[in-house]
């Protein structure tokens, strides 16, 4: 069993690093290799132009001014002038292309780990703290455009430029050149001792912010509980502890990541030392001053790139620690999902058949054992039994929000694991235990239920289950807006808007798991009515199948069929009536609540 | 200037380490300066004038200065982490006990996403701001201040001449960064819609797969990403207007220096070695000034982020303490009383003159319509709000007067969305009573009916996810009865404790309430006869007044809407009352 996600618990990754990320990513890029194409050659020809300045400067002192050539200066200056005009407009076109395709890719990459969020299981949902799934994309997503398009582009242009210095130096002076080159080896060790190191320490960052996050939107959303039972000094100290880590990894990794930087610089700077003495020392006079002054410039010049290099390479290990976190959610298994044959499930007439179903939540535990019945079009079934009998497991599996271990499960003699999942649940009308009201005008959730129904469908739908009678007296009725949470509105209102989202949706078969649980008796009396109504097929034609789990007996008591769950399976099945007569655990149940009456 | 202040403030305990670093970044120039002029001896003596000793001194001197600068770099770096660091952690901790203080209105008015964006990227584009900018504009500043007067020193001429266009930078910047006023803030706007988008989505995941709006969704937030993503892209192209300008003006030193010096050079102005000082140090004058524009930028940031961060520091909660709220250890008796309450959302009217009184021990309960403000009377004793008008007093005291805490210690509430945090049962079960040993966390559990935890993975020690969501409502609302029943409150709240819960396992529930063994006032607010019909007394509101009150027997003798609802629950027509009443009888007598 999957094991669940607390706050505290840091996500281990469960591959190891490698540039399998890098390469996944380049997925993404390839798409816009043309912007990038172009870019990169806008880039390449800047920095090229970039370094005939040196090359004028070092004419200018070694033949314009020991000739007094004051013309020639002009011209060179004039060169360098135009050099540096177009190496702008160069730079400029490739920051706005890169731009683009940095915001592209965050677009490409965000909208791609939200569709793959939307196919994964309530489980994905269940096991991990929703901080920590936000995180991935927004904050993480965001993160990592600046790598896949700048820092791709960067990266290869320095390796281009550092071997155009060589180049340069190459065609200046052989030997000089080979003393600035001597540096190289020396910061690759420096490099490679510091990057597990380094690797370490940011994955260690990344998940005690990730920690310290989802504690802090779970305190937010339980902040009410919080003060209930006045804990506030306990949570603080259990924030503190968390910021306190964050605090000191990200520290730790600071200290860790800043090591390259001045690395290089030392090395650079003994690099040019050495080259003015072997110039000076060793070969001057067979190289002239303009070019040993030439060369120490190019030196400098050598070494930024490399300089660079190193913070694409911090940068670099961040994003792969990000890029991590967003393919392991891109990763992670679709459990359901439409067969690669599935089709279209025809308009739903009501027919429900399980034939030998058997589910658990986990390998160990059985909750439904080998699972038969059969319901036909327009029946009420309601399912009674203690609880934790499989009522509600039933309801997941005829809305495939679980796969059955084994047996099959048919709709209209269609097996509902050969259809389109959106054929499937677009005609079934699902209301949870746990109403969910999105942020929006109040509208906007009744139409939620079907996005192309018009103002009057949502008004009727609303009065059909009386949710006109507090909606008419918000300031702005159906256009009020609701925030998160279903801001203000109380659970029997909000489980009143999640109905009225439920009936606009027009459902084949209709599933109410508790769903009427804190409305109060008034208003489910109307709201029933609505139901029937509903169920009796407005348009004249044969009724609807419902499924109603319920708990108040006259909700029960007017079903068609009341199936008793228990045990995994159902051991009565029959109408009130028939039930009643046969003295077993229904009629146990229902007299005994009658007695509390 | 309020924003610095507010840094400056938030910063305590740190601020010296941060000024040791600021004052380290400002040396750290200085030193930049000692190579060159070093260069400018290797070039001058020891190239022109033949000083081959003065070498291996002058390339040695380099060296160490390198070393020594990068190593004051590294330790300006090590006090920048740790106080910028530190004040993270000062906000977050800040932040933190802000949002512990605040009402209920305050988190209407601020959704989740909104002040998760608050304590995450506000924070951090603070951070950015004393880490990178802030030191990046003194240091620039004192770099290019000292280049030029370095410049001066050496050869006003043609100092004059590599200087002569910067104004034109200033300028440029300085009109860059009033069209980029208010881009940022929306960008900041935009990007916590799209938060507030992927949130609800998570928390809804089970709704979108039940009306299979998958594709809607994914549209939607789409919509949303791609808004951040032209936003994001707007301001960037602005900045790329300026971009030329601001780059051509600064990079015009190369060419200046080439022909100025190359003249001066001719003339005789100008020694080779001093040119070649100035050819060297020329990024230190434009450096500065290509940064201007990135640093206003994130300069802009920073005002919006400080300015969100202050503005939900600053707001204040309506339920506070009042001045000589009254503190007390000791146990309530447990008394509660309304006195002609009123209160309402608005315009709309909640409670019109509510009166009731509880005593010590006895259980009342609420019924009435949805919306008709049972869950706000809860929420007035706890004082999660405050009436209007009239009194609710707690003990013979107005709440008002009441300490928080105090008041808060004394009562034990479930709420009607059962909220439960990532952590084992047993922690859910010992939320408002950490210490409790583990026996005592079973107890609670079995008075509420949650024998089923025995049966989970780990048992007790079995995480359930956030919201619980792992569990069905019945579960969640017996581990959050169970929760309230571990603190022993003289005062419990149960609002809508037992709908999802089975009749047979309601009854269990409320005999083990009868019994329990603390004295404690039960407040019961349900939609089942079944959850208040032992109740000492029912109080039935209609229209935000109590219209019937009394026993279960009294309020059915009395056949108005009490006997109305109960026999809409029993699915009652005359002959099923018949049988109920025979049953009934038949169970007294059994």
């Amino acid at each position: 069993m999957a094991q669940r996600n607390k706050y505290d618990i840091d996500e281990r990754l469960e591959s190891p690093f490698s540039l399998r990320h890098l390469k996944r990513s380049f997925f993404y890029i390839k798409r816009h290799r043309k912007k990038m194409s172009a870019a990169f050659l806008a880039s390449a020809a800047s920095s090229a132009l970039s370094l005939t300045i040196p090359m004028m400067v070092a004419r200018a002192l070694d033949v314009s001014v020991p000739n007094r050539d004051i013309r020639e200066l002009v011209l060179l200056a004039a060169l360098s002038a135009v050099a540096i005009a177009v190496s702008i407009c160069l730079n400029r076109l490739r920051a706005k292309l890169m731009t683009e395709v940095g915001q592209d890719i965050i677009y490409e990459i965000r909208g791609e780990l939200f569709a793959h969020m939307q196919a994964l299981p309530f489980s994905y949902y269940d096991n991990r703290p929703h901080g920590k799934i936000l995180v991935r994309v927004v904050q993480y997503v965001n993160s990592v455009s600046n790598m896949l398009s700048n820092g791709i582009i960067d990266f290869i242009l320095e390796i281009m430029n550092i071997a155009f210095i060589i180049v340069f130096m190459l065609l200046m002076s052989v030997r000089l050149s080979l003393v600035v080159l001597a540096g190289l080896p020396v910061l690759f060790l420096v490099f490679f001792s510091i990057k597990p190191a380094q690797r370490r320490a940011w994955q260690d960052v990344s998940n005690k912010n990730s920690n310290l996050n989802a504690y802090a939107a779970e305190s937010i959303n339980g902040m009410r509980i919080t003060q209930i039972f006045t804990r506030e000094k306990k949570n603080e100290e259990i924030f503190e502890r968390l910021a306190m880590s964050a605090r000191c990894a990200h520290f730790r990794a600071g200290l860790i990541a800043n090591l390259g930087g001045p690395a290089v610089e030392n090395i650079s700077q003994l690099i040019f030392g050495f080259l003015y003495l072997a110039g000076i020392l060793w070969i001057y006079p067979a190289v002239s001053f303009g070019v040993i002054f030439a060369m120490g410039s190019y030196s400098w010049r050598f070494w930024q790139p490399i300089n660079r290099l190193a913070a694409i390479y911090n940068d670099f290990m961040n994003t792969i620690a990000y890029l991590e976190r967003i393919f392991e959610t891109m990763d992670e298994p679709v459990l359901i999902s439409d067969a690669p044959d599935a089709y279209e499930l025809p308009k739903i007439k009501g027919d429900v058949e399980f034939e030998n179903v058997t589910f658990g939540y986990d390998e160990h535990t059985k909750v439904l054992d080998g699972l038969s019945f059969k319901v036909e079009a327009g029946m009420s079934v309601a399912l009674v039994g203690p609880t934790g009998a499989g009522k509600t497991t039933i309801v997941n599996l005829l809305s495939r929000f679980y796969d059955a271990q084994c047996g099959r499960i048919l709709i209209d003699g269609h097996d509902i694991s050969k259809v389109t999942l959106a054929s499937l649940r677009g005609q079934m009308g699902i209301m949870l235990q746990d109403s969910f009201i999105f942020s929006g005008a109040v509208e906007e959730n009744i139409r939620y239920g079907r996005l192309d129904a018009g103002q009057e469908e949502i008004e009727a739908a609303a009065r059909v289950v009386h949710a006109d009678e507090f909606i008419e007296k918000m300031e702005e009725r159906y256009g009020t807006e609701i925030k998160e949470n279903g801001g203000r509105l109380s659970q029997g209102q909000k489980q009143l808007l999640a109905f009225a989202r439920t009936v606009i949706s027009d459902p084949g078969i209709l599933i109410l798991d508790e769903a009427t649980s804190s409305i109060d008796t008034k208003t489910e009396k109307y709201v029933q009515e609505g139901i029937s109504h509903l169920l009796g097929g407005a348009a004249g034609g044969a009724g609807r199948t419902s499924f109603i789990i319920a708990h108040r007996l006259s909700t029960i008591r007017e079903c068609d069929l009341i199936m008793y769950i228990k045990d995994g399976g159902i051991t009565e099945r029959g109408t009130h009536g028939e039930l009643m007569a046969k003295r077993g655990d229904y009629y146990n149940m229902y007299t005994s609540q009658l007695l509390d009456l | 200037m309020a924003a610095f202040k507010w840094v400056w403030e938030s910063l305590r305990g740190f601020r010296k380490r941060y000024l040791l670093c600021f004052f380290i970044s400002m040396l750290v120039p200085m030193f930049v300066l000692i190579n060159p002029t070093l260069q400018r001896a290797l070039i001058d003596r020891v190239l022109g004038n033949g000083e081959i000793a003065l070498l291996i001194p002058t390339v040695t001197a380099m060296c160490l200065v390198t070393l020594t600068r990068s190593l004051l770099n590294y330790a300006s770096v090590a006090l920048v982490e740790s106080s910028s660091l530190g004040l993270v952690y000062n906000l977050r901790m800040k932040i933190y006990r802000h949002w512990q203080r605040q009402d209920m209105r305050f988190f209407r008015e601020n959704t989740p996403g909104d002040l998760m964006t608050v304590m995450t990227s506000d924070i951090d584009m603070v951070r950015h701001n004393l880490v990178f900018v802030f030191r990046q504009i003194v240091s620039s500043a004192l770099l290019f201040l000292g280049a030029s007067v370095y410049y001066f020193a050496m050869n006003w001429r043609f100092a004059l001449c590599m200087i002569a266009l910067t104004p034109l930078i200033f300028l440029a910047t300085y009109v860059y960064r009033g069209k980029v006023r208010g881009i940022y803030k929306e960008l900041r706007r935009r990007l916590s819609k799209l938060n507030a988008d992927a949130q609800e989505n998570i928390e809804g995941n089970r709704v979108v797969k039940a009306f299979a709006n998958e594709a809607f969704e994914i549209e939607k937030f789409n919509a949303k990403s791609d808004a951040f993503r032209v936003q994001n892209l707007g301001a960037q192209y602005i900045w790329l207007r300026f971009f030329p300008i601001i780059e051509g003006l600064s990079q015009s030193t190369a060419v200046t220096t080439l022909l100025f010096g190359g003249v001066f050079l001719i003339n005789g102005t100008l020694t080779p070695g001093e040119f070649m000082a100035f050819n060297s140090l020329s990024w230190a004058v434009t450096e500065p000034l290509r940064q201007l524009g990135q640093l206003f930028n994130d300069l802009q940031r920073f005002f919006a982020s400080a300015s969100k961060i202050m503005s939900i520091l600053e707001e204040k909660p309506s339920v506070e303490n009042a001045e000589g709220a009254v503190v007390s250890g000791e146990r309530f008796r447990g008394e509660i009383e309304f006195r002609d309450v009123s209160f309402s959302f608005g315009d709309n009217a909640v409670l019109r003159g509510v009166s009731f009184r509880v005593m010590p021990g006895e259980t009342l309960a609420l019924m009435g319509g949805t919306g008709s403000g049972k869950s706000l009377i809860a929420n007035l004793i706890s004082r999660f709000c405050d009436a209007d008008s009239g009194e609710v007093l707690v003990d013979g005291r107005d709440v008002r007067e009441w300490d928080l805490t105090t008041l808060r210690r004394n009562i034990g509430m479930t709420t009607q969305e059962v909220f439960l945090f990532s952590d084992t049962v047993d922690g859910n079960i010992a939320y408002g009573n950490f210490d409790m040993p583990e026996e005592e966390v079973r107890q609670c559990a079995e008075t509420a009916a949650a024998q089923f935890v025995y049966d989970m993975p780990d048992g007790f020690a079995t995480i359930v996810g956030e919201r619980g969501v792992g569990l069905s409502g019945g579960q969640k609302q017996r581990i959050a009865l169970a929760r309230a029943l571990a603190v022993r409150p003289p005062i419990l709240i149960l609002d809508d404790t037992t709908s999802a819960v089975d009749m047979e396992t309601e009854k269990y529930i409320q005999e083990r309430l009868e019994n329990l063994e603390f004295t404690c006032t039960k407040l019961i607010i349900a939609q089942r006869i079944s959850s208040v019909r032992k109740a000492d007394c029912i109080l039935l509101l209609e229209d935000g007044r109590v219209t019937e009150s009394g026993t279960h027997e009294e309020l059915l003798a009395a056949r108005g809407s009490y006997y109305g609802l109960w026999r809409i629950q029993a699915g009652v027509d005359d002959g099923t009352e018949a049988m109920i009443r025979e049953l009934q009888r038949k169970g007294e007598a059994g």
